[in-house]
């Protein structure tokens, strides 16, 4: 066997750990099931916005793949900040994602809040609920503008026990005005940053 | 060339794996005042271990609230926290910014006063002994109720292991002890229908709000998850803690609440988390990690 022989078939064996090891731990190499290179966040129209956004996105790679079916789940990015805390306010001094886990995925590609959209998950909600921004503004107008800044890590669903991380620290900023909020996401795979100013 | 593309493939692959997935936490640090504070807190509070032995340390204008938060990541411990309605500046410290006050004088901000709480207790019966949970958290309540922190506390124990620590008195404007109803005891009316987590906890307190002419709204919850559940939840002159507990049941997921009280603007503001439990490495840095997270794939 030759040197070249050798080396490949030191991969090979290395996949296979990497493989084994899936099935008892999240693999995050993209190299197991395919991938979105792309996500773009659109902005859910809404008949009665208060303060919060609904994000929807649409993934897709460059092979095409229906990604309908998988589950997509948020996990912990790094810390987050918050500029509008302070001691005993009523928002957290490190924002963190609401619903990490690999346990109960609320997300389904084409499913659940966007049944029927190909290759839409969502939808990701970011912003503070309108009694919190109201305690704020009155509480220290002079710190006003501030931001709830999260850090958000997406994987997605390769089969029933292994999932794949696709972004790592997407950033959700949360920006509370005098008299309106603006909620942004910034997704990894996307070419922009996506936010909405709600007047409220 | 081949030879340098394979390492450079198997090295970061390599770490790729090695890493992790959970929030990275910062160590404590001494919180930076905020305009018009001067106290200085505790970021976060700390349990320390000696040998079977345990000492809770913790500084926040909520004592109590910041001891609990820490003993569920602590332990994995499901305890939500209720403030009392706070009405007096023996229980208050006014944070408005000079500045803000010097241009309105009506301006006023309040905090509860709240400070230091330190709780030393035997944490060997954790391992050994079903009930030492709530002896502990008994044991602490008692403890704080001794201290010159704000409010009184009661315990009570709800189904499923979970445990609900409720402001039960405050200083009343002549500085004397008064017993006070938690307003999450209320019982409410509410239609059984089907309904987004989020939009069932919504109707949840704006009931709750018309039956006692009080402000209560929704603080930082867990937007994804209560947005993307559905609850069928409702009933006839069942308290509002009731009917809440089962909609955050409903969301499939352990979810911890607080309520707090704000002085200022007479308003309850609700908020609740995923029920998560530390982790720390060699160097003492802090990872979160739900505590109901599937073994298969575990964090």
């Amino acid at each position: 066997m030759n040197s070249y022989q050798t080396i490949r078939a030191c991969l090979f064996l290395f996949l296979l750990a990497c493989m084994f090891r899936t099935s008892t731990k999240t693999v995050d190499s993209q190299g197991c099931c395919p991938v979105p290179s792309s996500e773009v966040s659109g902005i859910e129209s809404q008949t009665n916005p208060s303060t919060l956004t609904e994000f929807n996105m649409t993934i897709s790679n460059a092979g095409g793949t229906s990604f309908d079916g998988r589950q997509v789940q948020e996990e912990y990015g790094n810390q987050g900040t918050n500029t509008c805390y302070y001691a005993g306010g009523p928002t957290p001094q490190h924002p963190t994602v609401s619903n990490p886990t690999n346990g109960v995925p609320p997300w389904v590609v084409a499913g659940g809040l966007v049944s029927g959209q190909h290759n839409h998950w969502g939808l990701d909600i970011v912003g503070v609920f309108p009694d919190d921004v109201a305690q704020v503004r009155v509480d220290h107008p002079e710190m006003l503008p501030c931001a709830l800044v999260i850090f958000q890590n997406m994987w997605i669903e390769c089969d029933a026990s292994t999932h794949i991380f696709y972004e790592e620290n997407n950033v959700l900023e949360i920006f509370i005005h005098s008299n309106h909020v603006e909620n942004c996401r910034r997704a990894v795979l996307d070419t922009t940053n996506r936010c909405e100013q709600l007047n409220n | 060339m081949r030879i340098v593309y394979v390492l450079i493939t198997i090295v970061v692959s390599a770490g790729f794996l090695i890493s992790g997935n959970s929030v990275r936490q910062q160590p404590a640090q001494p919180k930076s005042q905020a305009p018009g504070q001067s106290k200085q807190y505790m970021d976060e509070g700390v349990v320390e271990h000696k040998g079977g032995a345990a000492t809770l340390r913790v500084s926040d204008p909520r004592p109590l609230k910041q001891a609990i938060a820490t003993l569920n990541e602590e332990y994995g411990w499901i305890v939500d926290y209720e403030d009392p309605p706070y009405m007096s500046d023996a229980d208050l410290i006014d944070v408005t910014d000079p500045q803000r006050r010097a241009a309105d004088p009506k301006a006023r901000v309040t905090i509860p006063s709240g400070d230091g709480f330190q709780f030393d207790y035997d944490e060997s019966p954790l391992m050994t002994s079903r009930g030492a949970e709530a002896a502990i958290l008994h044991q602490m309540v008692a403890a704080y109720n001794r201290t010159n922190n704000p409010g009184r506390f009661v315990v009570r124990e709800q189904d499923k292991g979970r445990y609900t620590v409720i402001g039960a008195s405050v200083k009343n404007q002549a500085g004397k002890d008064q017993n006070v109803e938690s307003i999450l005891d209320t019982p409410i009316s509410i239609s059984v229908e089907k309904r987004s987590s989020a939009a069932t906890i919504d109707v949840i307190l704006k009931e709750l709000s018309a039956r006692t002419n009080t402000k209560i709204g929704i603080g930082w919850v867990p937007n994804n998850l209560l947005f993307n559940t559905q609850a069928t939840v409702g009933g006839n002159n069942v308290s509002a803690r009731s009917l809440l507990l089962q909609t955050f049941e409903a969301t499939g997921r352990l979810v911890v609440y607080n309520l707090m009280y704000f002085e200022n603007t007479q308003r309850y503001l609700l908020g609740a988390t995923v029920a998560v439990r530390a982790q720390r490495d060699s160097y003492g840095k802090k990872t979160l990690i739900p505590i109901d997270a599937s073994p298969k794939n575990p964090n």
